[in-house]
């Protein structure tokens, strides 16, 4: 497996851990629209930023049906 | 004009435009089990992309996310996110099922188990699973779809006829050219349904708020209890509800089939931007939605009621409301028809031929897989219009939801094992899905939650446990293990996929 994979996989468990600790800790008592409500679509949009990274490298290998069978 | 004459025109303005488009892509149609399907594996970027979109966003949203958000706060847009954030499962297994199905021509995800498991019992067990759990997630489309037509045309089409033209479009649509007709009606159907939700709640900010910054501020002001931390939800709730959710786009079989069917690279990256970006702003308009409800109609009786009561409000013009109303019908629909396609394929092939009738001919089983339509969408009926009636957060369209995808979370580890664990065998694989499975209907039938955690937890537990447990204990397919698994470490360089 590439390094880039163990990477990736690791960034997005700390994405996952933050989105289930920050909330029900430190944004506990914020009130607001600005608690939450902002780090979740701050989160969200890092999350999918993160994404589009990982994918826009991929490119078009030879056709599969021009390789045949193996 | 009154209420009934807008909304059965517009539900018969909707009928007649899926069925032309279903008729058109039946044009296209070519002979056997992949083209009926599958579509041949040739759909395009934006083609995949918005099926993939009105596939899961569906009546859950609008309605079911909404009515949640309405009860809980904020928590519900944490919850949602977290299963767009779940979409990285398929930039990290999307390649890897796209390479396997095409070289060792798989239709579902139960055959790709049945196959690199060699064992015919996992196949038939991963489908028997996706039929018990996606009936309670299917029918939910239905009780989505019958809450809002009811609501929104102010009882002008019942909540009974709602869901059987629901049941009967979904059987059409899905018969007329398989994949491709459902494909070609939801991606018109995803545009108008992300388009109306956007004007509505323009409408509704606008008119009811004057603009956004005053929502945020009245927000604040009259529901803060909704805002701190995740809102009305405690962690055991919150973590219970949004684990199957991470999962869904590798538990759930009309979603997996989806990975199969883009025509290139380029399609399958379209595909999940396009997904993402739809994604993120269709959850924050179905979530601004329940808010806004909250602070105009703080008092209803049901929560799901939310979307349907904030339709019916004078501050929305009827014929948005009436567009809004066949959008998300549509949607709806969009899902139940992927879900009849996608099982109806799992009986013919990973059932019947797998399991029973080996000897069985492409033709038959297609002919198979359109008898077992009708068949399921009677039963997704019947399980709506016994559910709707009843109270209580168990019936509430979210939670109803994610208990079901909690039940298909116990294919997770046979599904993450194939792709990276040689040593992994069919009696881990089974004795996995069929003891988390069977824990998990347990639990949710009893109501009973050791420690406080949700039936998808513990299930997820046990079936992790049984599946590293019981293959140390066995012995695996190394053959085919070997085959499979050094396929995709040769092929996936080629594409640079992860």
């Amino acid at each position: 497996m590439k390094k880039s994979f163990w990477l990736w996989v690791g960034w997005f468990v700390f994405l996952l851990l933050v989105n289930f600790i920050l909330p029900f800790t430190l944004l506990a008592k914020v009130a607001l629209i600005k608690g939450s409500f902002l780090f979740w679509l701050l989160w969200a949009g890092v999350a999918v930023v993160s994404m589009f990274m990982m994918f826009l490298p991929w490119r078009e290998g030879k056709p599969i049906h021009e390789r045949g069978r193996e | 004009m009154n209420e009934s004459f807008y909304s059965w025109t517009a539900l018969s303005v909707y009928m007649v435009t899926g069925i032309v488009i279903a008729a058109l892509a039946r044009r296209k149609l070519g002979a056997g089990m992949n083209e009926f399907f599958l579509a041949n594996r040739q759909l395009g970027g934006v083609v995949s992309a918005l099926t993939y979109a009105a596939t899961t966003y569906s009546a859950f949203m609008m309605v079911g996310l909404a009515g949640i958000t309405y009860k809980f706060g904020v928590g519900a847009l944490g919850f949602e996110l977290t299963y767009l954030c779940g979409l990285v499962l398929v930039v990290f297994f999307g390649p890897r099922f796209w390479l396997v199905g095409r070289k060792f021509d798989y239709l579902t995800h139960a055959q790709l188990l049945a196959d690199r498991y060699e064992s015919r019992a996992v196949g038939v067990v991963a489908a028997i699973l996706c039929l018990i759990f996606l009936v309670p997630y299917a029918a939910i489309q239905l009780m989505g779809i019958g809450y809002l037509m009811a609501g929104v045309s102010q009882g002008a089409v019942p909540l009974l006829a709602a869901m059987v033209i629901a049941t009967l479009l979904a059987i059409i649509w899905s018969n007329i050219a398989g994949l491709r007709s459902v494909a070609w009606t939801d991606a018109l159907q995803a545009i108008i349904m992300l388009l109306t939700s956007i004007i509505t709640l323009c409408f509704v900010v606008y008119k009811g708020f004057g603009g956004f910054g005053n929502l945020f501020a009245q927000m604040d002001r009259d529901i803060p209890a909704l805002l701190a931390g995740a809102g009305l939800f405690k962690f055991n709730l919150f973590f219970g509800l949004s684990l199957p959710w991470l999962f869904f786009s590798l538990s759930n079989p009309q979603v997996t089939q989806r990975l199969f069917v883009p025509k290139s690279v380029t399609a399958f990256k379209q595909m999940i931007g396009g997904f993402l970006v739809f994604g993120f702003i269709y959850t924050l308009v179905s979530v601004l939605w329940g808010f806004s409800a909250r602070l105009l109609i703080p008092n209803l009786q049901s929560a799901d009621l939310a979307t349907p009561s904030l339709l019916a409000l004078p501050l929305v013009p009827r014929i948005v409301a009436v567009f809004v109303m066949v959008g998300i019908l549509s949607a709806a629909i969009s899902t139940i028809d992927s879900i009849l396609l996608s099982l109806s394929s799992m009986c013919a092939r990973d059932i019947v031929k797998a399991g029973f009738k080996p000897g069985i001919t492409e033709q038959s089983e297609i002919k198979l897989g359109k008898l077992i339509i009708p068949v399921l969408a009677v039963v997704f009926f019947l399980f709506a219009n016994w559910a709707q009636g009843k109270r209580g957060l168990a019936f509430m369209i979210v939670p109803l939801s994610s208990a079901a995808s909690a039940g298909l979370l116990m294919a997770i580890p046979a599904i993450v094992g194939a792709f990276f664990w040689k040593r992994a065998s069919a009696a881990g694989a089974l004795s996995s899905m069929v003891v988390g499975a069977v824990s998990v209907l347990v639990l949710q039938f009893t109501g009973f939650k050791p420690l406080g955690l949700w039936p998808g937890v513990w299930g997820l537990i046990i079936c992790l446990f049984l599946y590293v447990a019981v293959s140390l204990l066995t012995r695996a397919p190394e053959e085919k293990a070997r085959v499979f698994i050094d396929y995709l470490r040769e092929e996936l360089p080629k594409y640079r996929f992860l």
